[in-house]
């Protein structure tokens, strides 16, 4: 009889335990659905805010762009200078070379002739190094 | 009937907003973006049960110079104080933008926006409450050169359950952005009415920041700071963003 009575209060306290587990399960659904209902204000904020920032984004991105192409441009226009400077330094090595067959044929001294010569091959390398960094940068 | 009221009236809002002259496209005038976001939350949200609530976040969208678009797909894990853990997949958020009234030559400009939650989380776990939401908001935006403050107010109308009637929702907030280098930061205020009864209204702060790695891929981070009883106590978020060429 004791051990009926027995099983019979542990049935009863593991079907209590069950119901009040399920009870404690089915609120807490109801309190995350509660929350999930709070939730929805705080995304959509969130949302627009992902929005605004979305448009930021935008904005950096032609900020980005406008720098690529500056420094592009700054790119060329050095190039286009270097170009300008070696075709000058040209033009000044071939007046030089003029010069000097001119002044052989003349009074000049062979000191004068030397020092002017070695300018000249000092011009021309100066311009072979010019020609060779402008490959390089090409 | 609920439902009916919240999805027939939903769409036909969605479809009203995308055809206000000036909403389609123009060839080579919108930016698409894809991105994915990591993150969580904790606290009661004002109810009697503790949470953490982590979500990752498929996020995607497109800005055209006069309307934007934009959707977000969460996946949902949330542990309980009593010790329950649910997941799966969130309700799944759309967005719908549009210029009401483009950049003023003083810098000030109008969006409105039509945000709409669909049902996709599962109600038995209590991952959403299984009905439509649909939200109506508006920006009065000023712009300088690198600096922009936003104010906003807005209105939920919250979908009702079968056992749980829920309060329609106000919304409000402030927000600054500035652009610092190949950084953009905000901060915002954000508030709304609670959508449960005898609850203080949420309040937060939210503190975010992306950064440019290139003209394709950007970091976000994001954090959050529950200013009232029902808000979430802490948030925190990362991601990154590829826009598309």
């Amino acid at each position: 009889m004791k051990t009926i009575i027995a099983l019979t209060a542990l049935a009863g306290v593991f079907t209590y335990s069950l119901a009040y587990a399920d009870m404690s399960r089915s609120q807490s659904q109801m309190m995350n659905a509660q929350q999930s209902s709070q939730r929805m204000g705080s995304q959509m904020m969130q949302h627009d805010s992902m929005r605004e920032m979305s448009r930021m984004m935008v904005q950096m991105r032609d900020m980005l762009r406008d720098m690529t192409q500056l420094m592009d441009q700054d790119r060329l226009r050095d190039q286009t200078q270097m170009r300008d400077m070696s075709r000058v330094m040209a033009q000044m090595s071939e007046a030089l070379r003029n010069m000097s067959s001119n002044m052989q044929q003349g009074m000049m001294s062979e000191q004068d002739q030397d020092r002017l010569q070695q300018q000249v091959r000092d011009m021309e390398k100066a311009m072979d190094q010019l020609h060779k960094q402008l490959d390089v940068d090409d | 009937m609920t439902f009916e009221f919240h999805g027939s009236g939903v769409f036909l809002a969605v479809l009203c907003f995308l055809c206000i002259p000036g909403a389609q496209a123009k060839p080579g005038d919108s930016d698409y973006y894809m991105g994915f976001e990591a993150g969580g939350l904790s606290g009661d949200f004002g109810t009697l049960v503790d949470s953490d609530l982590y979500s990752f976040q498929v996020v995607g969208g497109l800005l055209a110079s006069n309307y934007d678009v934009s959707v977000s797909v969460p996946y949902l894990i949330q542990k309980d104080d009593p010790g329950y853990t649910v997941e799966g997949l969130g309700d799944i958020a759309l967005l719908v933008g549009h210029t009401l009234l483009p950049k003023q030559a003083d810098g000030i400009s109008v969006d409105g926006s039509v945000m709409l939650k669909l049902p996709t989380a599962d109600e038995s776990k209590g991952l959403g409450t299984g009905e439509f939401d649909i939200g109506l908001i508006l920006d009065i935006n000023h712009q300088w050169p690198s600096f922009s403050a936003s104010l906003r107010a807005g209105f939920i109308n919250t979908g009702d359950t079968a056992v749980d009637s829920y309060n329609n929702s106000f919304l409000y907030g402030v927000s600054f952005f500035r652009m610092d280098g190949r950084f953009g930061n905000y901060l915002s205020l954000e508030g709304r009415t609670a959508t449960i009864d005898h609850v203080a209204n949420p309040l937060e702060l939210q503190i975010g920041t992306f950064y440019a790695l290139n003209l394709n891929y950007m970091l976000t981070a994001n954090a959050l700071i529950g200013l009232s009883n029902s808000s979430p106590d802490l948030g925190m978020s990362a991601g990154f963003r590829y826009w598309f060429d």
